[in-house]
């Protein structure tokens, strides 16, 4: 909360001419032939330096991936991608990057600008060349994130890189990574356990509650984690840590397959709040282009009294195929997910969630808003189940979905599976559209029709944007209005 | 063609084929009906049993549970009457062990026609009982009835013509040992008449034969039909009944499913609105304990505007029995100003009973009102403890808090006799159970 915005400020105070050099490290030119192979496996372990077992760790995973078919089950379509068809490490870039922000997209542009994004930062959002350099200082430099380290270091907060962490932190790494999704989980979790770039790696101690919002945006390099990204967070007994991901803005990227892998781990008395902004490039109004977001997202609240909460704001990409789950293994755990899921144009959106109550007197509550507009499909897909020994298991669930236009499809495929008597679940979901008495009102008082849906969809999702971090819920808030334009009328 | 090669095939699907040339000769029907049978059969073996890869029948792995494929039916022909509504003033039609004895002569002086299934594949629209069902109704249970399909009943009620009583096509099973009974029945009810038919199934406990059975009903312009299912085959025997339903112009339907028998059921129904202004009702009701497993799949689409559903569906399920309950409403395009309402709900009497539900909506025209409701839970404590405080003995309050969970479910059907039938064979069931729920509770504590 306004311990992000104490960073902002502290950042903006290091003049960052000083940090021109030394830390801009030239990665682009890294880069692996087309293809996966075992070669490839052990090229990208082998750039990120790293020990003997985690290359095996990805060998092993490799293999199985080798064995898996694609999934087929969720509600989307699009051409069958071809995996020997890829780049698996620091994808080159195509073109030359703009020289200055008249050579950008006007479109892009125009977003930024709604979304009140100052100039500088645009720059550095849309590429242009030589802006990076200052924007790296800003937010990449070895000197801001030392000053991050030192803070954290007091509370014996480990936040680093995850290729840092397999580096220096191997014992923790060696004990977490894929315990809570293991090698062999799904076909897109296979492989990022082969191939992962790079990602975030955060411990927090026993008793320590971070002082202070993580987020990616602060993490040295964040712009190269490229597109298999693994992040691993653990907080141990009596720990509290809130992470933010993601960012409002648009986000172009050449990589049109991301398969990230995220792992949360909560000890005895623990909680995890983890916030999810995702704005990636959905592909223009003929549906072509666009990122495919295949993510696996896993929380597992393995000791007594632990708490995960997922929160998310799904306004990009053109296929999202994501459920950010929770394992409620210890007793008296809790999980929550609020969701926001925007599709607009093309976009096809499968996202939802797992509630997998194994422990004693869990609880888990679940409020899904998905907002289909265009000829776009959005569907929520969850799971809550109970297991024989999970007495006095609890579950709410509210999935509502929202219709904008008659050529877009909004669908519910919830699985409720409850294995004892002591469980009560409850699940409500409804269809429907914005009415036109709620238009005519807002109209009726001067706003315009794109202003006014953007009202009634804000107050259809506010159930959600309160449980967002501050800054986010007011970023969120914009994003739902320009994502849903053209929309209307 | 291209067949996905099965490595292993169950002991129950190995079994088919020859079961299929041992009776083929006498199964019932013109050439161009074996041609049909034999096609089906191709299909079924080319797909299998259903498994539970197969996402409908996920919860039901027939591939799994069905150990072995009972040989068809030798039919006897004993003269046994229905214990089913028993007392129930209806036009009767018995079908023992395959075999139909007991047919009511005088339906024809109510303009109704009645027709044997024999006679309706020799004739001429033999055909049409195999043509025009839904995609979601099609499995390989029901290429295994069209292949197999020996018995059943083509009922058509003509345009303006409304029946007084209630028609029950009752099916009574005594084969002292393991054999399938495959039924095709039909129900055709024109233009503004109206018609109440009831289906029921009963059978010997400890005896796994298997009932394979299906129906094609269509609902007439401005039309009602009202429809009941009661299922109480012996505790051994597996269910397996598939039906696909279409619903005209201003139409009304009532359907009411009611599980309480078999080891294993399968209820799948698939509900088509052909026309505009339609109104359809489903109400299931699910009674099981000991090892009993049902699932009741719906699928509901509303392809045309200003339809109107009504789903509600209770299961009350002891001991370690399994309910599942998957319903589907699709609204396409242009099925604007639809109102689909579905409700699932799962009372719990034991601690090792499972409720599995999967209530689905899809979505395409934005002008709607659709919603759905799933709840599971046990006996809310509080409501017993007022009835306790009033002197009411646990058991007693128990069998009368479920009576009247599941009695929303039956008053919704509408018919008073038949609602009355069916409240004393839930009274029945839950004499027998709430005791066990009552020992089950305490012992949670």
């Amino acid at each position: 909360m306004p311990a992000v915005r104490e960073t902002i400020d502290q950042v903006h105070e290091i003049d960052v001419d000083k940090y021109k050099y030394g830390f801009f490290t030239d990665i682009e030119s890294e880069k692996a032939p087309k293809g996966l192979s075992e070669d490839i496996v052990r090229f990208i372990s082998a750039k990120k330096e790293e020990p003997e077992w985690m290359l095996e760790w990805r060998l092993e995973a490799y293999q199985r991936w080798r064995t898996m078919r694609e999934p087929s089950w969720a509600k989307v379509a699009y051409p069958k991608i071809d995996f020997e068809d890829l780049y698996y490490y620091a994808a080159p870039k195509s073109t030359p990057a703009p020289k200055s922000l008249d050579e950008v997209d006007p479109e892009l542009l125009a977003t930024y600008e709604k979304l009140g994004i100052p100039l500088k930062e645009q720059e550095v959002l849309a590429g242009v060349e030589g802006a990076r350099v200052a924007v790296d200082a800003v937010f990449d430099s070895v000197s801001v994130v030392t000053t991050f380290r030192e803070e954290l270091a007091k509370h014996g907060i480990i936040f680093c890189s995850m290729s840092e962490a397999v580096r220096e932190h191997p014992e923790l790494v060696r004990k977490y990574l894929g315990s809570v999704v293991p090698t062999s989980d799904n076909f897109y979790a296979t492989l990022n356990s082969a191939v992962f770039s790079d990602g975030s790696f955060v411990y927090i101690p026993p008793g320590v509650r971070c002082p202070m919002e993580l987020s990616t945006y602060f993490r040295i390099n964040e712009r190269n984690t490229g597109q298999f990204e693994r992040t691993l967070l653990i907080a141990d007994k009596g720990s509290y840590v809130s992470y933010l991901e993601g960012c409002t803005a648009p986000m172009r990227d050449e990589n049109q397959l991301h398969a990230a892998v995220v792992e949360l781990v909560a000890h005895e008395d623990a909680e995890i709040k983890y916030s999810t902004v995702q704005n990636w490039y959905p592909g223009d109004k003929n549906g072509v282009g666009g990122i495919y977001n295949f993510v696996t997202k896993r929380g597992d609240c393995r000791g007594d009294n632990s708490k995960i909460s997922w929160t998310q704001v799904e306004t990009g990409s053109a296929i999202t195929w994501k459920y950010p789950s929770c394992i409620l293994r210890g007793d008296n755990s809790r999980g929550e997910f609020y969701s926001i899921a925007i599709s607009n144009g093309h976009q096809q959106v499968d996202s939802g969630t797992k509630m997998i109550h194994l422990g004693k007197n869990t609880s888990s509550r679940i409020i899904s808003k998905g907002i289909a507009a265009g000829v776009s499909e959005n569907t929520y897909r969850g799971l809550v189940s109970a297991h024989g020994k999970a007495t006095n298991a609890r579950n709410f669930t509210q999935c509502d979905s929202l219709l904008i236009g008659d050529r877009c499809g909004a669908h519910t495929v919830p699985y409720i599976e409850a294995k004892n008597s002591s469980t009560v679940f409850e699940h409500e979901a409804t269809t429907s559209k914005i009415s036109d008495d709620q238009m005519f009102y807002c109209m009726q008082r001067g706003l315009s029709e794109e202003e006014a849906v953007a009202l009634i969809v804000n107050g259809f999702v506010r159930d959600v944007l309160q449980h967002l971090p501050m800054e986010f819920m007011v970023e969120s808030q914009k994003l739902i209005g320009i994502s849903l334009e053209g929309s209307v009328g | 063609m291209s067949v996905e090669v099965r490595v292993v095939q169950t002991a129950a699907e190995e079994a088919v084929p020859g079961q299929f040339e041992a009776v083929a000769g006498t199964l019932p029907g013109s050439p161009e009906i074996q041609a049909e049978r034999r096609a089906a059969l191709a299909r079924f073996q080319s797909e299998g049993l259903p498994h539970r890869r197969v996402e409908e029948w996920k919860y039901t792995d027939l591939r799994r549970v069905l150990g072995a494929m009972p040989p068809p039916v030798q039919p006897t022909g004993a003269p046994i009457g229905p214990e089913t509504l028993a007392e129930l003033d209806a036009w009767k039609i018995v079908i023992v062990d395959g075999a139909i004895t007991c047919w009511p002569e005088a339906l024809a002086d109510e303009g109704v026609s009645v027709t044997r299934l024999t006679d309706a594949l020799a004739g001429a629209d033999g055909a049409g009982l195999l043509e025009g069902w839904q995609a979601e109704a099609r499995s390989s249970i029901l290429d295994l009835n069209t292949a197999f399909m020996a018995t059943g009943v083509v009922i058509a009620v003509p345009d303006g013509v409304h029946l007084a009583k209630p028609i029950h096509v009752a099916t009574v099973t005594t084969v002292p040992e393991a054999a399938a009974v495959t039924l095709r029945h039909a129900v055709r009810v024109g233009a503004n008449a109206s018609a109440t038919v009831i289906e029921s199934y009963e059978g010997p406990d400890d005896v796994s034969y298997l009932v394979n059975t299906t129906n094609k009903v269509a609902v007439g312009r401005d039309s009602t039909l009202t429809w009941v299912k009661i299922q109480r085959d012996g505790t051994a025997a597996t269910h397996l009944s598939t039906a696909t339903i279409d619903v005209d112009q201003g139409a009304r339907l009532t359907c009411a499913p009611i599980t309480i028998g078999a080891a294993l059921s399968r209820n799948q129904f698939a509900i088509a609105f052909d026309g505009e202004h339609a109104d359809v009702n489903v109400t299931g009701v699910q009674m099981l304990g000991g090892r009993q497993h049902g699932d009741t799949t719906l699928f509901v689409d509303h392809a045309l505007p200003n339809g109107a559903s009504r789903e509600l569906f209770k299961s009350v399920l002891d001991g370690r029995a399994r309910g599942v309950f998957q319903g589907k409403i699709v609204v396409r395009q242009d099925a604007q100003k639809v109102d689909g309402r579905m409700m699932a709900q799962s009372l719990m009497l034991s601690d090792q009973a499972e409720a599995d539900s999967k209530p689905e909506l899809e979505i395409y025209a934005d002008d709607v009102q659709c919603g759905h409701g799933s709840t599971s839970g046990r006996i809310d404590e509080d409501l017993l403890f007022y009835l306790r405080a009033r002197g009411i003995p646990e058991v007693t309050a128990k069998a009368l808090l479920i009576e009247a969970f599941i009695g929303e479910a039956v008053e919704a059907i509408g018919n008073e006799a038949i609602a009355e039938a069916l409240s004393s064979l839930a009274h029945d069931w839950v004499v027998q159970h709430a005791g066990g729920g009552a020992s089950n509770g305490g012992a949670d504590a």
